[in-house]
């Protein structure tokens, strides 16, 4: 069973002190069922006069602080340890088809699974995603070849570019202008199975990765990571990665599910004070042999 | 008339056959086959309408006319925002007059939708039974951004629903729906209220006839109800509503003021472990009770919407450690959702047991691909809506979209949003609306109305405030938007019963207002300092205009070069040095005078002035009596300050005097106007407010703007003692500006001299204009404000302004008015006058920085990052 520790660490920086902060943070693993959790430990300076640690709506673990002390940079260590196991490949073409889970025919789906399907505030449907996800889904194809089509065409007709948006892009304009980052292509791809009338997650993490060849690893080259749960009634969650045309085969590392980025942001939080800000992130994923 | 009259003027403790059917005002033009609340389909007048009938048969049409003009004056002076300039509503001299058994009905259907609603909330913040057991369709509830996710589990001891409101509509065939329901905060109240007051007081007489019930209990009640829930000895209850540039400010503020509590922002709170505070003058007060007055999900940037900064940051989490701390319960907006409709009868029977008294309005929630299918092949019957509309504040509600009246391009976009939003939408085929009549100067009209009901949970059971606020609708509309100019009705509920004994909401007001005695906020602290200085820097303004005027005016020969006239620069320059470095250029003077009457930019002109007055006068308007409201309402109103502008803009050099413009004699009216008006809110506020600390950081205020107006008034007309000539009229000048001529006259009974004038002016304490006397009274304001510590040691602002006090007060008249300096400057009085000039705006900070300080704070969100 694979082991691997994953650090993440996070320094913001104020350009004038802040006089208080409340802040929410996804950086605890979530319980899933091809991850076991071994240990989690979480650092923040300067300390938090306050902290509540409880589970989300979602199912996420989510670590609430609230910061008195005037500070003008914050910096947050997530280190966990997580074993993985590699579950069986799924069989997409055995799955139902498309049009059978697609809200109107959803009659029966859990609540929970249905609530997935919903529209929210970074991927809702338009006629715009349906007509970009339609192609993917002849009349009768099982639900999960659907989303296997749709996530190979989004890795082909799609460019990465980390200059291109930001964390406030719609996903029209992503799909207008053909290019994005990981979230945005989570995003487009959840909007458009909606508009289809099928429930999609966000699924949020980090992805193994590996130097060139010859080449040492460097320290925090690694990063979050975000992709795509598709459900489909004899598999239950498949995990899509659109940034890299993979099904997840036990390197991609959840931390959270939600609707949306929204629900699961690694670290959101609200200033008194703090003037303009930046940001250093660095991720380390480290196979422990 | 006549018939209508004498069966009219029946005692009405006659039983109903014996004038069952009143006549109705002949005029009255019904519409056939409507139904109408006055008029009963034979014509003749209903019972209830009787009182009302009489009077109109007895009132001469010029006299209802009269009523009619004193109903929109009162409307306007208390209820205006006059920071949108405009008048927000309407109100009808016609009340809907409601019988006891109609009444009834209301009550019950408005009762029993409280319990529904609330046992809806329980359980979709709780199991969710009703979407496991299909009872709702879970897209319904899950794509509405109202149901907040976060507050799954959290479950208020006294339920989530403290406050409701239901639009009421009947039919053309007189049967009645709900046409909205309106359970995220208590909107419509301010405006009940309001009506209530105005009509009770221009209508005395008609009230009183016709044995109506009286409002005043349900809100005494209320109010006391929330003083037990907050569960304190000494609690601290806020309204937490959006700002003053928000539609609602008012109606929302003027309920707190009606029901004693304190109106604040989300940024006047700060939550700190998991409790709500008050920032004060004082520091942090915890807060026991908030009545949410904004969006539930613009209440907590942390947990809820990331852009919405209504409520602190952390209220979810304090909600969670104290789910009754906020009422309605955060996320109550859920059960608005209008695509409830058609699941409301099953609810009732699920959670009640019971059947609905009064369905909601025949409602299709596109959200189902059946209703989907057929709305889209027959989306000419139907008005398309909005699932959420997201506020209850009367009016606000946006138009449907009905097919017929769409372009092609519209069509297809709604078509559209159907196919891809439909879990959004409703669809509802137009039902109509009875009519009431409504007073114009031609008679009476029949008018569409909708009619808002209030129900509250009082001790636990709900009760219906026995009143409303009637919304007159767009007849071809589904709900109850109006224009933004609200027509809105009074609703009188006629009871057969003897009335328990009632309260007058004049009483109830006066009483609330004592039952909190809270330390100040900071951010009231702020405005009444603010106030204070703005009303005095307009009255110091307008006097030196006022004077100058009257001098060009009387003497139409006097040289550009004029003191008085270069006084003017006085009042714009803020450095000393300037004013004892550049001699005045005459020609700039006309040039002053201008800029003073009409600059929108320059911040000590009269335009700027006035216009902070009004922004402040409406985000205090919880704290301020209705005659200081409708004082700062007719000041900033700016009829006079417009005229002001109008009358001069058009004729920039009114200076020098010989080319004064005809138009000055309108100028010095118009600033006799404004400084009456002035002069009433300063008395007014000395001898009507509570000495509290309120009080005294308004005088602070008012005082340090005073004493900065008048140093740099003396310092332009006496830094320079040459050419003096003219000297004697300038001291005339000073002395009259200064309020200050009689006193002198009576004291000294010859032509002023420098020293005594000096003495008058700045020294002598026991002239309220003094320089010496402002500096006292700030010193001593300074003295009485709560310090954070019990030190010995003056903090920086008490030692400034004893410093500045102690300077004057040491400072000789004689050698001020003597000491000259080569080039003939006042060297002793331009060195004291100079440092005051700089040393006044210091001590406004110092006060700022001490007390302010935490109303300043303005939250901001941390960037997300982008997930590569």
């Amino acid at each position: 069973m694979p082991r691997y520790i994953v650090s993440h660490r996070t320094t913001y920086s104020y350009s004038s002190p802040v006089i208080q902060s409340h802040h929410l943070m996804h950086l605890a693993p979530r319980v899933v069922p091809h991850q076991t959790n071994l240990r989690h430990s979480l650092t923040i300076e300067p300390a938090p006069v306050w902290r509540s640690d409880r589970v989300d709506y979602f199912g996420n673990p989510v670590t609430l602080i609230a910061i008195e002390d005037e500070h003008r940079q914050l910096s947050v260590r997530a280190v966990s340890e997580i074993a993985v196991t590699l579950g069986p490949k799924p069989n997409l073409t055995a799955t139902s088809a498309w049009e059978t889970i697609a809200t109107g025919g959803n009659a029966g789906i859990a609540t929970e699974i249905v609530e997935y399907a919903c529209g929210s505030r970074h991927a809702r449907a338009s006629r715009m995603l349906y007509d970009f996800a339609r192609p993917s889904f002849p009349v009768g194809r099982p639900v999960l070849e659907g989303a296997r089509h749709l996530m190979a065409r989004i890795h082909k007709e799609f460019r990465f570019d980390s200059t291109s948006t930001d964390v406030t892009t719609p996903v029209e304009t992503v799909l207008k202008q053909r290019s994005g980052v990981c979230q945005d292509f989570a995003h487009l791809m959840i909007a458009g199975l909606r508009a289809m009338g099928l429930p999609a997650r966000y699924v949020s993490g980090y992805l193994l990765t590996y130097p060139p060849a010859g080449q040492k690893k460097l320290e925090g080259a690694d990063a979050s990571h975000a992709w795509v749960g598709v459900w489909a009634p004899e598999t239950g969650w498949v995990e899509f990665d659109p940034t890299n045309d993979v099904i997840n085969s036990g390197e991609h590392i959840a931390i959270a599910h939600g609707r949306d980025f929204d629900d699961v942001s690694p670290i959101s939080g609200v200033l008194l004070g703090g003037g303009q800000h930046s940001v250093a992130v660095s991720v380390d994923v480290k196979p422990v042999s | 008339m006549t018939a209508s009259r004498a069966s009219a003027a029946a005692p009405r403790e006659l039983p109903a056959d014996g004038v069952a059917m009143q006549s109705p005002a002949p005029d009255y033009p019904a519409l056939a086959g409507v139904y109408d609340e006055m008029v009963g389909l034979d014509g003749k007048s209903r019972d209830v309408w009787a009182t009302f009938n009489r009077w109109l048969a007895e009132t001469p049409a010029a006299d209802q006319a009269l009523h009619a003009q004193r109903i929109e004056r009162l409307v306007y002076e208390n209820f205006s925002d006059p920071q949108r300039g405009r008048q927000m509503w309407r109100l009808d001299l016609v009340p809907i007059f409601i019988d006891g058994s109609t009444w009834a009905l209301i009550e019950a259907a408005s009762v029993q939708r409280a319990q529904l609603y609330n046992a809806l909330l329980a359980d979709l913040y709780g199991d969710r039974n009703v979407l496991e057991q299909g009872l709702l369709p879970p897209p319904l509830v899950m794509s509405d951004p109202n149901y907040l996710r976060p507050l799954l589990g959290v479950h208020p001891q006294e339920g989530h629903l403290t406050f409701l409101a239901l639009d009421f509509a009947r039919d053309p065939s007189g049967n009645w729906r709900v046409i909205d329901a309106h359970t995220e905060t208590p909107a419509g109240h301010g405006f009940a209220l309001a009506n209530r007051m105005v009509l009770g007081e221009v209508m005395a007489g008609l009230f009183r006839q016709s044995n109506a019930l009286r409002i005043g209990q349900f809100y005494q009640s209320l109010s006391d109800d929330l003083l037990r829930r907050a569960k304190s000895d000494d609690p601290t209850i806020a309204v937490l509503s959006p700002g003053p540039e928000t539609a609602s400010f008012i109606g929302h503020s003027y309920m707190a003021r009606y029901l004693g509590h304190l109106r604040v922002g989300g940024s006047d709170l700060r939550v700190v472990g998991n409790r709500v505070y008050l920032k004060t003058i004082n520091g942090l007060r915890k807060i026991d009770l908030l009545v949410r007055s904004v969006e539930g999900r613009r209440a907590d940037p942390l947990e809820l919407s990331p852009n919405g900064f209504d409520g602190p940051v952390g209220l979810v989490g304090a909600c969670r450690q104290n789910p009754g701390l906020v009422v309605n319960a955060l996320g109550t907006a859920i059960v608005e959702n209008r695509g409830l409709s058609g699941y409301l009868a099953a609810l009732a029977g699920h959670f009640l047991g019971q059947d609905l008294i009064v369905p909601d309005s025949p409602r299709l929630w596109l959200g189902e691909a059946l209703a989907r299918d057929h709305v889209l092949g027959s989306l000419d019957r139907y008005v398309i809506h909005a699932a959420q509309e997201g506020t209850g504040n009367p009016g606000a509600a946006s138009r449907g979209r009905y097919a017929p009246r769409l372009s092609p391009e519209d069509r297809s976009r709604l078509e559209t949003d159907i196919r891809f939003l439909g879990a959004n939408l409703v669809a509802e085929e137009p039902q109509g609306f009875a009519t009431a009549p409504s007073w114009t100067a031609d008679g009476l009209k029949p008018e569409p109305y909708a009619l808002r009901v209030f129900v509250a949970a009082i001790d636990g059971v709900y009760t219906v405030m026995p009143g409303g606020l009637a919304i007159t609708v767009d007849a071809s509309e589904t709900v109850a938007l109006s224009s933004e100019e609200s027509r809105s009705r009074d609703v009188w509920i006629v009871s057969e019963g003897t009335h328990s004994p009632s309260v007058s909401l004049r009483r109830i007001a006066a009483q609330s207002v004592q039952r909190q005695a809270t330390a100040l906020q900071s951010r009231v602290a702020d405005n009444l300092f603010w106030l204070g200085r703005y009303c005095e820097r307009a009255d110091g303004t307008l006097r030196v205009l006022r004077q100058t005027l009257q001098r060009s005016a009387a003497d139409l020969a006097l040289p550009a070069s004029y003191r008085p006239f270069t006084a003017l620069r006085a009042l714009i320059e803020d450095d000393p040095a300037a004013v004892i470095a550049a001699p005045v250029a005459p020609e700039e003077s006309a040039r002053w005078m201008h800029e003073i009457c009409c600059s929108e930019t320059l911040p000590q002109g009269l335009p700027v002035t006035f216009a902070n007055i009004r922004e402040i006068a409406v985000q205090c308007r919880d704290r301020l009596s209705e005659d200081n409201w409708r004082l700062l309402t007719a000041l900033s109103a700016a009829p006079m300050v417009s005229r002001m502008a109008a009358s001069h803009g058009d004729a920039p050099a009114v200076l020098p005097a010989a080319s004064l413009p005809d138009n000055a004699l309108d100028l010095i009216e118009a600033a006799d106007e404004l400084l009456q008006l002035l002069a009433a809110f300063n008395g007014m506020s000395h001898e009507n407010m509570t000495r509290n600390t309120g009080w005294q950081f308004l005088d602070l205020g008012r005082r340090i703007e005073r004493a900065y107006w008048l140093a740099k008034l003396l310092l332009e007309l006496f830094q320079s003692a040459e050419a003096d000539e003219l000297e004697g009229d300038d001291m005339l000048f000073a002395l009259q500006t200064a309020d200050s001529y009689i006193t002198f006259r009576s004291r000294y009974r010859f032509a002023p001299q420098l020293h005594l004038v000096l003495d008058l002016l700045m020294i002598d304490e026991t002239n309220p204009r003094s320089l010496a006397y402002q500096l006292a009274s700030v010193s001593a304001h300074i003295g009485n404000l709560p310090k954070s510590s019990g030190d010995a040691v003056r903090a920086p602002d008490q030692k400034l302004a004893l410093d500045l006090l102690t300077r004057v007060r040491l400072a000789d008249a004689r050698e001020l008015a003597a000491t000259r300096q080569e080039g003939g400057t006042r060297a002793l009085l331009a060195k004291l006058l100079g440092d005051l000039i700089v040393e006044l705006p210091h001590l406004s900070q110092l006060v700022s920085r001490q007390y302010f300080s935490l109303a300043d704070e303005q939250p901001q969100r941390l960037h997300p990052q982008a997930v590569p």
